[in-house]
């Protein structure tokens, strides 16, 4: 019974904090020159901000 | 764009799988530098690369997530791209609308040499040829305001109010305002603005008055009284009102015009949205207004709400300062 129980909590805590977890946007970390110099086939983003 | 087009699902899984995205601060570090090489005068900037970093397209300015798909979309099949309008122009260079249509691209890539060759090409094809539309002829007149060819702008607008062909009066409304921005008054506007019953050419006017009076800073009063007629033209349903009122309120304190006004336009639009920015004028406005324990308490709210921004902490201190004396 208590195994049991243990399995449902699981599953539970594994499926809420799953929901929890929206995918967010792939920002790349690379420089420019690295990204143009290794990427072959997608076409690249750049996104001119600033703070203020 | 973090907020909303950026966090947006079918945005997300587009950039998964046709993009790889670097967010570039335009004011720090190499930004500076990239920022010269793409020619960007504005934020937001989206400039989207081919493989080799040949600049495919650029989306400037704010798109909504469905907005910014259909683009996406567009660049990514290579519609009206600088390259398919080289393409439709190498096959058909006589075609005004292909022409005016990479001029116009050209401007939107911030090349305007490209963009006036264009131009001045369609100008003595269709010239000679003697082709022209109203609308063309209009729409030319346009393009070249926007790479600041301001003379030759007048000259087109004039020329279409001389054929009488103008039944909307654009032509000679933007004549009008042209010809004031060239000459720096505003008396033509002031006439103009005061008879039109066109809530879009008055806010024009007034607008164009306030940017001379600002420029020419020997008339605050008659500024801070055209800013206030400009903002009673916006309603509520104005998606930038808040902003809007926020600019007219802080121009007031930096002219010392119209402060209760100011008080009032702040407050309400603090009822819109809140904003520190919107809260750190309202400091300003009771300041300037002599409130200063008013002053202070409002920028100790916006100091709570941004610790680390030093902008409120020194107009604490300049509070405190006159408060001591």
């Amino acid at each position: 019974m208590i195994k049991t129980q243990s399995i449902v909590l699981i599953f539970l805590l594994l499926f809420f904090s799953g929901c929890g977890q929206e995918e967010s946007y792939p920002w790349s970390d690379d420089d420019l020159d690295v990204v143009l110099n290794e990427n072959s086939e997608k076409m690249v983003l750049l996104d001119f901000e600033t703070d203020w | 764009m973090d907020n909303d087009t950026f966090s947006d699902e079918k945005i997300i899984d587009f950039a998964n799988d046709h993009l790889i995205s670097l967010k570039i601060d335009a004011e720090k570090g190499s930004g500076p530098k990239q920022k010269e090489k793409y020619r960007v005068r504005g934020y937001p900037t989206i400039i989207i690369l081919d493989n080799s970093g040949n600049e495919l397209d650029r989306i400037v300015g704010y798109l909504p997530p469905e907005d910014f798909l259909k683009e996406l979309n567009r660049i990514k099949n290579g519609t009206n791209t600088l390259s398919d309008l080289q393409l439709k122009y190498s096959k058909n260079s006589d075609d005004i609308t292909i022409q005016i249509d990479l001029a116009k691209k050209y401007i939107d890539l911030n090349v305007k040499d490209s963009a006036k060759k264009y131009l001045d090409d369609i100008q003595s094809y269709h010239r000679v040829n003697n082709a022209f539309t109203f609308q063309n002829f209009y729409n030319l007149s346009q393009l070249y305001y926007r790479i600041g060819e301001l003379d030759i702008s007048i000259d087109i607008l004039d020329q279409i109010v001389e054929q009488g062909v103008d039944s909307s009066e654009s032509a000679y409304f933007y004549g009008l305002l042209y010809k004031a921005k060239k000459n720096n008054t505003i008396d033509d506007l002031m006439a103009y603005a005061d008879i039109t019953n066109d809530t879009t050419r008055k806010k024009q006017c007034y607008w164009q008055m306030i940017r001379t009076l600002k420029k020419n800073d020997n008339d605050p009063s008659l500024e801070a009284q055209l800013y206030l007629k400009a903002v009673s033209l916006y309603d509520e349903n104005y998606k930038h009102l808040a902003s809007l009122l926020n600019s007219f309120a802080w121009r007031m304190t930096e002219i010392g015009q119209l402060l209760p006004e100011a008080l009032e336009k702040v407050n309400y639009a603090l009822e819109i949205k809140e904003d520190l920015k919107i809260l750190d004028t309202k400091a300003e406005v009771l300041w300037k207004l002599g409130r200063v324990e008013e002053a202070i308490k409002v920028i100790n709210e916006c100091i709570q709400g941004n610790p680390e921004y030093k902008h409120y902490q020194d107009q604490k201190a300049k509070f405190l300062a006159t408060k001591a004396l």
